[in-house]
């Protein structure tokens, strides 16, 4: 196995704690960032050159679009595990056959997702928030992608299967690049052939196309030991059942996910019709930018916390948690002085459209309210499973994200109308980062460190 | 001489520890079992507590997994499914130990999944050890001193996670006559009289003298 973007693990546990956390972190973040960024200028290129309609026609889509990636998280979570343990085991020919497994159920799942979608596309994008107006746009928009559903599965999943066979440098370029070329074909698209809402469409489908062929391309190299070849994608048993165990819990969370935008979207639309939809797209992916840096910098502290923990050196353990939490904190308290002082700056950069602007600055005011201390909060929760406390972790993700939300969003609007939608969320983000902040104080009262002993007995 | 190794599956209750221990102190080899996980904590310097959780049971419900897919969509772009004290990592730290012990000296193993972790060892025989449930019920009673209803209980969960744990990490079914070269049940001439028969059975299989 190719050991590309491997590190010895021994200088987690000797570096300077600053130094290391900067060294795992950046990548990461410049990833997240290129991951938003491209959202972003997706999102801005229908609010620009198509209108706001098109842009609450995008927003209703947001779920099924969740929802397919459930599946993909659920075969691509499940998948690599699966496929690091054999490579960890030397046994190659088991790993080939997870591979051509990976791919199969992509191609399988991707089908059967795309035929139920197609066969119900109006039910379901009224169910999610779609009306007359906004119907065409998402409809449109969500058939093409839906043609190409499996494409999409592919090159997310076989992506993934790239890093975790030791191309991780591959798997990045795979992405910019489809990124790069989807921008590439928004301009002519939208702007040159002014093919509206179906021109990013095509621009998204044609960028995945020319991905998966560069990683299928990728995976088949025959000098690497694991490559793609006939006799290995027939789907077996065992496989199958231990990727889906696995991966049924990433998938449950994602579908939760999608439950909870499908909440916000009728409830804007109820109460603040389609333009509230679309402004909800353009706080949401200002507001996600701000939030994948907070991850990037989450996961260049996993290995660091998770290690040193593991080596009970844990001054170094609480340091790395405290410096992360302090980054988290600037960036945030940076996204929260700039939708809270410079709103109409965000917005711009979406849609001219004065009453959809109106809209997304009055919600983006309300949301970013607690994100100073949001990136805490998404730090402890990533804390605590890089030291293997999966559970808290777990339930700390949940709580920010569905459980204190779903209720509140099932409440608050009733009486406050699209300000209740907006402050849902905000009220949520609050009573997680108390939750969290008690969590920690509880994990470092009750001693977990000191009662830890090398005490070995059995 | 060249070095073998006795790799053993075995149900709670059948004695299959007690039996390898016997056979390995009649070849005069080191036996390795649960004593393995505090080796891989000594070696590794890992916190042994962490693979106390860990051990034999697998890796699915994987919470890891699941925030790290509420984080972010594009997988891809992101260092994922490798958190640093997952089950699977500590799986790979028991294989490293496991197959550097099985390099270095004769020896048996007990559990594991030691079959699937050596089966390119040239030199390997892999033994499966289950027994009567009833005479399982009394073996844990008299070793954990519990009533039989709390033995019963103890066994069926213990089937369900060692069986989960092998067909999880391996390529074959826990306890499959095919996973092994022999399978034995030591209800029927008990653990002295079973060791005695794997031994001679061992003895001319591996040519030991």
């Amino acid at each position: 196995m190719n050991e590309e973007g491997k590190r010895s693990p021994k200088e987690l546990g000797t570096e300077k704690i600053g130094t290391l956390l900067m060294r795992y972190a950046i990548p990461a973040v410049i990833s997240m960032l290129a991951a938003s960024a491209y959202n972003i200028v997706d999102r801005s290129f229908l609010g620009q050159f198509v209108g706001p309609l098109a842009l609450a026609g995008l927003a209703v889509t947001f779920p099924i679009m969740n929802l397919s990636a459930a599946f993909g998280a659920m075969i691509g979570a499940g998948g690599s595990t699966l496929l690091s343990i054999k490579l960890g085991q030397r046994d190659y020919g088991t790993a080939e056959r997870v591979m051509g497994n990976i791919v199969s159920l992509n191609v399988v799942v991707g089908f059967v997702f795309a035929v139920l979608a197609l066969v119900f596309i109006d039910e379901i994008l009224y169910f999610f928030g779609a009306s007359e107006a906004t119907l065409p746009y998402a409809k449109t928009y969500m058939v093409i992608i839906i043609y190409g559903n499996i494409i999409t599965h592919l090159t997310h999943g076989l992506a993934n299967v790239l890093r975790v066979v030791g191309h991780p440098n591959k798997a990045m370029i795979s992405v910019l690049f489809g990124v790069c070329v989807n921008l590439l074909f928004d301009y002519i698209f939208i702007y040159i052939c002014g093919w509206g809402i179906a021109g990013a469409a095509y621009a998204t489908l044609l960028s995945q196309t020319l991905g998966t062929i560069y990683l299928i391309w990728c995976l088949c190299n025959k000098n690497d030991r694991i490559h793609l070849h006939s006799g290995i994608y027939a789907l077996k048993q065992r496989i199958v059942k231990n990727i889906l165990a696995i991966g049924i819990s990433p998938f449950c969370i994602q579908v939760c996910a999608c439950l909870v935008v499908v909440l916000i979207n009728r409830g804007l639309k109820e109460h603040g019709g389609d333009m509230a939809i679309g402004a909800y797209g353009i706080v949401n992916s200002i507001t996600f930018m701000f939030i994948m840096i907070v991850m990037g910098i989450t996961q260049g502290m996993q290995p660091i916390a998770g290690y040193n923990y593991g080596a009970q050196q844990y001054a170094r353990v609480t340091e790395v948690l405290k410096k992360a939490s302090i980054y988290a904190t600037i960036v945030m308290t940076f996204s929260f002085i700039l939708c809270e002082f410079f709103p109409h700056l965000c917005v711009l950069v979406f849609t001219n459209d004065a009453e959809t602007q109106q809209l997304a600055i009055e919600g983006m005011r309300i949301i970013v309210l607690m994100s100073p201390l949001v990136g805490f909060q998404v730090v402890v929760g990533n804390f605590f499973q890089s030291i293997g406390m999966a559970k808290k972790s777990i339930f700390l993700s949940m709580s920010r994200q569905m459980l204190f939300l779903i209720p509140l969003l099932l409440i608050l609007p009733h009486y406050y109308g699209t300000v209740g939608v907006w402050a849902s969320i905000t009220a949520s983000d609050g009573i997680s980062i108390i939750v969290a902040a008690v969590m920690l104080w509880m994990f470092y009262k009750k001693g977990a460190f000191a009662t830890a002993k090398n005490d070995i007995g059995v | 001489m060249e070095k073998y190794v006795i790799t053993i599956g075995r149900e709670l209750g059948s004695g299959g520890k007690a039996i390898g221990e016997i056979i390995a102190k009649e070849l005069n080899i080191p036996i390795y079992d649960s004593y393995l996980i505090d080796m891989a904590a000594k070696e590794s310097g890992f916190n042994p507590e962490l693979f106390k959780k860990a051990d034999e049971k697998p890796g699915k419900g994987l919470g890891a997994a699941m925030i790290r897919t509420v984080a972010s969509p594009f997988s891809a772009l992101s260092n994922y499914y490798d958190s640093s004290v997952s089950n699977e990592s500590l799986f790979q730290v028991q294989t490293d130990i496991i197959l550097k012990k099985a390099a270095a000296e004769s020896c048996i193993i007990v559990g594991r999944c030691g079959d699937y972790i050596l089966r390119n060892h040239p030199n390997h025989l892999r033994i499966f050890i289950r027994a009567d449930y009833d005479d399982r019920v009394k073996f844990v009673c008299e070793h954990d001193g519990v009533t039989p209803a709390k033995a019963r209980q103890i066994i069926d969960k213990n089937d369900n996670q060692r069986s989960e744990y092998h067909n999880f990490y391996s390529e074959t079914n826990w306890g499959d006559s095919r996973a092994y070269d022999i399978c034995v049940n030591s209800s029927l001439l008990g653990l002295e009289g079973t060791a005695e028969f794997l031994l001679n059975f061992a003895r001319k299989y591996l040519k030991i003298q």
